[in-house]
């Protein structure tokens, strides 16, 4: 059942199989969540758009072409969060402090013994990175400098910096996965 | 190492998605990004991506709280066998239901009607030997419809039928149930007073007690 595609998965879901909808879920679950995330920065208000997303999307599948469903997915979950970030101009009380970048993301390491664990374990991984990928990432995550402020640290254009970032993101990934293997 | 080389698309579209994610664009430019995650898939994907990475270094929950999953799911739940009638599935109107219902109704309609008993096949002889042993009066025992003419003129007081019967029949006639009997004998007794007042009808022309039957004698 995991190798079906969506088109296959939205006809179960249509004929009311229900492990079709699970399957969805694990499918897209995470990079919705990760995308409304990034547009709103604040994990009650992804949460509550990934539920949205998900109710409006399948109740109008009809209308979707199956081979498009993630980009209709997508496409759901843009507008449920710029509906929220309009909401969110329109009052003052509920915009986020944006400079903050890791306020609202989650609970922290100290709300649980496992977060406290993958956290320790990932600054282990942090350990096995060039030098400069390092520092740049401990001091954007863990001490939430903003990139200009890390590339006039480290002496270099805001590119080199947002590199620096994501390669080291992506290797750490790679660390991560392999050490969970 | 990637400190070196030139920004590529791909890369640009990666270091916008991780200033857009710490929002350190400039409002242009965030709006421009927002543009291209309206219709560009690539774009979301850095997007999700970059928060992704970040999460996970972060020590952050990498996945949602999947209490949203028990919303979506009672959206979507089937429901109980009654409730499929009430609530419309997806793509499936709930017509088919409603004639299933319908014909379930009329069955059972069918089926609880009252219907009268049919006379039961023992009292029906009961009732005919009853008719058998009252005489049953006739046209032309109960009035006379075509009366002589001279016994108009005469005023001769015009039999009823209660004066041939005795008051046996007449006390059977009396006890009877039958609503046919009853109703045979309505008629009768309707028919013989249309008969007399065709006879005793007065003369408006002369105001006198001139009857029909008189005036066609003397023709």
């Amino acid at each position: 059942m995991p190798g079906l595609t969506d088109s296959e998965l939205l006809i179960r879901f249509r004929a009311g199989d229900e492990c079709a909808l699970e399957l969805l879920f694990e499918r897209y679950e995470a990079p919705l969540y990760h995308f409304l995330l990034g547009m709103l920065r604040n994990h009650h208000q992804a949460e509550d758009a990934l539920q949205e997303t998900f109710i409006k999307a399948l109740e109008k599948t009809g209308n979707v072409q199956p081979d498009k469903f993630k980009s209709w997915l997508f496409t759901v979950a843009f507008r449920e969060a710029m509906l929220l970030k309009r909401k969110q101009k329109r009052d003052p009380h509920q915009a986020i402090d944006a400079a903050d970048m890791t306020a609202d993301l989650g609970p922290s390491a100290e709300d649980g013994l496992l977060q406290g664990e993958q956290i320790h374990q990932m600054r282990q991984l942090l350990e096995m990175l060039p030098p400069a990928q390092r520092e740049v990432i401990r001091a954007r995550i863990y001490e939430g400098k903003r990139y200009r402020e890390i590339a006039a640290t480290q002496g270099c254009p805001v590119n080199t910096t947002l590199a620096r970032m994501h390669e080291g993101l992506k290797r750490l990934r790679s660390l991560w996965e392999q050490h969970h293997a | 190492m990637p400190d070196d080389r030139q920004d590529i698309p791909d890369d640009r579209l990666n270091y916008d998605a991780l200033l857009y994610a710490g929002n350190e664009l400039d409002r242009d430019a965030a709006e421009l990004f927002e543009e291209r995650l309206a219709t560009d898939q690539a774009a979301r994907d850095a997007l999700a991506n970059a928060m992704q990475l970040t999460l996970l270094v972060a020590g952050r929950p990498t996945k949602p709280d999947p209490q949203y999953r028990e919303e979506v799911r009672s959206r979507f739940s089937h429901p109980s066998w009654w409730g499929r009638f009430w609530k419309p599935r997806i793509r499936r109107g709930p017509a088919l239901a409603w004639v299933a219902v319908g014909g379930i109704a009329a069955s059972v309609a069918i089926a609880c009607w009252p219907i009268q008993p049919l006379p039961s096949p023992v009292t029906e002889p009961v009732v005919i030997e009853v008719v058998e042993r009252l005489p049953e009066p006739t046209i032309e025992a109960v009035v006379p419809i075509a009366v002589p003419t001279e016994q108009v003129a005469d005023a001769t007081p015009i039999p009823t039928p209660m004066g041939d019967m005795t008051s046996d029949a007449a006390a059977m006639w009396e006890e009877m149930s039958n609503s046919d009997h009853l109703q045979r004998v309505q008629e009768e007794e309707l028919r013989r007073r249309a008969a007399r007042d065709r006879v005793r009808r007065p003369d408006t022309n002369t105001g006198a007690g001139r009857v029909l039957g008189s005036t066609r004698g003397e023709r």
